[in-house]
């Protein structure tokens, strides 16, 4: 039995079903795949992004890249949600390091619809991954674990981390150096 | 600990896997992250540390919420899909037909998760006192789609087997977990996963008139039953009735449905230690299938089978029997 690890979704075993689809080149698949995960990978990328022309971009990217790579996706690797997930925030991240700090405050109204998350969040359920993954994020000091979450939902720099933690940035990169130890040694794997 | 971390620290193969680690959490800044991209395209071994550092974070996209994008994003996905090269043009000979068919909502195969419908979703209720009891709203659920959601099934069966066992239980161990030991102020706001914790007041609801309930007593001799199986089928649930089974500690029970129309036997998960376990009913199934089908216990490694089939002793099977007529009010499994 296999709980979904993700939202609103197929099944992981659907899902990789359906990857292996959209790999022969079956659109239809790619349909179903893109309708089953988008609010998803969408959601992800906009957090990042904070704004919605940007997150359309991102979007297309990493579908795109999907359509062409599914081939090359393991399950033995990473779930099908891991694995898109990862491309789309590997897009996202591109983004907006390379537009650096420019894209978080030129636009208000992209401000205002990350702050405000009137959607209640969709079922998931927890997967024992994940579960163990939060065990040991909660046995990081507070601040550091803040840092790891920013850093993976908000897609913030070392900088922005540091002047929202009022930290000097090598402070910051050795704190992400040793908590990012500490979970590896933590999850054991 | 600053021994160890002075340690870590001279350690150079922790650079190395600090920066898949940073590269995948995305603090490299942007050349730190061109060279990880140099490395990615030319260093095997570093591609396999970023492959365990997503395999490692990236649980932590299951607390993001979901948000729809415009509809305008699929057509110029699709616009640039059709424009690109085709990786190959064929079909598989029988696309799976409960994955084809009836669209928007479409029933989680394994465990009967709440309908694909991202955004407004019903929020299954996970009951943070009692731990076995996962329950699930008499929501009107779809039909199962019959013989093609079996057939579906015996395709998805061998991709199951690495798609990764996850129980319901552990679901409800996590909630408790974030619920109580990590408070909300562990995750930052906006993805707090709060809404999904919800308290259960009162059981399931009773509607009626109520459908025949079918009962299987497990066990492993007529003399010793060890649990009773009861199938809702108004209520889509299955509720399992510790009778005589001792608690194993370190173990598991995990329940398991076994047809001669499936490749393999298929958990229906866990059984919790108290004395109900109830559950959604498994919606991959039909009717048919599940009166017909034969149901066994097996004792499992804590937290159920690693593999997605029985690894520990079978301890107790049983079939089941139409145990009320139809319109029968039945309170208690």
């Amino acid at each position: 039995m296999d709980l979904a690890g993700v939202v609103g979704m197929l099944t992981p075993g659907e899902l990789v079903w359906l990857l292996a689809a959209v790999a022969k080149g079956d659109e239809a698949a790619f349909e179903r795949l893109y309708a089953a995960t988008r609010s998803k990978l969408y959601g992800v990328v906009l957090r990042i992004l904070r704004r919605t022309d940007l997150a359309d971009e991102v979007m297309q990217d990493a579908y795109l890249r999907i359509w062409r790579n599914a081939g090359e996706f393991d399950p033995s690797i990473a779930t099908p949600i891991t694995w898109m997930v990862a491309i789309a925030r590997n897009r996202a991240l591109d983004l907006v390091r390379k537009k650096r700090e420019a894209s978080l405050e030129d636009e208000p109204q992209a401000m205002e619809m990350a702050s405000d998350d009137p959607s209640p969040l969709a079922r998931h359920e927890m997967t024992e991954e994940l579960r163990r993954l939060l065990a040991c994020l909660g046995d990081l000091e507070a601040e550091r674990r803040r840092l790891v979450l920013l850093a993976y939902y908000s897609g913030w720099s070392r900088e922005q981390l540091a002047a929202k933690l009022d930290t000097p940035v090598n402070t910051v990169k050795t704190w992400l150096r040793r908590s990012l130890i500490q979970i590896r040694e933590c999850l054991g794997s | 600990m600053n021994a160890d971390e002075d340690r870590d620290d001279r350690n150079g193969k922790d650079d190395r896997d600090v920066r898949a680690a940073e590269y995948v959490l995305g603090t490299l800044d942007p050349d730190e992250r061109a060279e990880a991209q140099a490395l990615i395209d030319s260093d095997p071994e570093f591609v396999a540390l970023v492959h365990k550092w997503e395999r490692r974070l990236g649980e932590l996209n299951v607390l993001v919420a979901p948000v729809d994008p415009p509809a305008e994003t699929w057509d110029r996905i699709k616009a640039r899909v059709a424009g690109s090269v085709t990786p190959a043009v064929v079909m598989p000979p029988e696309p799976g037909p409960a994955i084809e068919a009836p669209a928007p909502k479409v029933e989680p195969v394994e465990v009967a998760a709440p309908k694909v419908e991202p955004v407004e979703v019903a929020v299954p209720k996970i009951e943070p006192v009692e731990v076995s009891q996962l329950l699930r709203p008499a929501e009107p659920v779809a039909a199962p789609a019959g013989a093609d959601v079996i057939d579906l099934t015996r395709r998805l069966w061998r991709w199951r087997r690495i798609a990764g066992v996850t129980g319901a239980i552990a679901a409800v161990l996590a909630a408790l977990v974030v619920a109580q030991d990590y408070r909300p102020d562990l995750l930052p706001a906006p993805i707090r996963p709060k809404p999904v914790i919800q308290v259960i007041e009162k059981p399931v609801e009773v509607p009626s008139p109520r459908p025949a309930q079918y009962v299987a007593v497990l066990q492993r001799d007529a003399s010793s039953p060890a649990f009773l199986l009861t199938f809702d089928l108004d209520r889509h649930s299955l509720a399992v009735r510790r009778v005589g089974a001792e608690k194993q500690s370190g173990k598991s029970y995990e329940l398991w449905l076994i047809s001669d129309k499936l490749a393999g036997p298929r958990s229906l998960g866990l059984i919790g230690g108290d004395e109900f376990t109830v559950r959604p009913e498994p919606a991959a199934y039909d009717q048919v299938t599940i009166n017909a089908a034969t149901y066994a216990v097996s004792l499992e490694p804590e937290g159920g089978s690693p593999s997605g089939a029985p690894t520990g002793p079978v301890l107790y099977t049983g079939k089941l029997i139409q145990a009320t007529p139809r319109g029968f009010d039945l309170q208690t499994p």
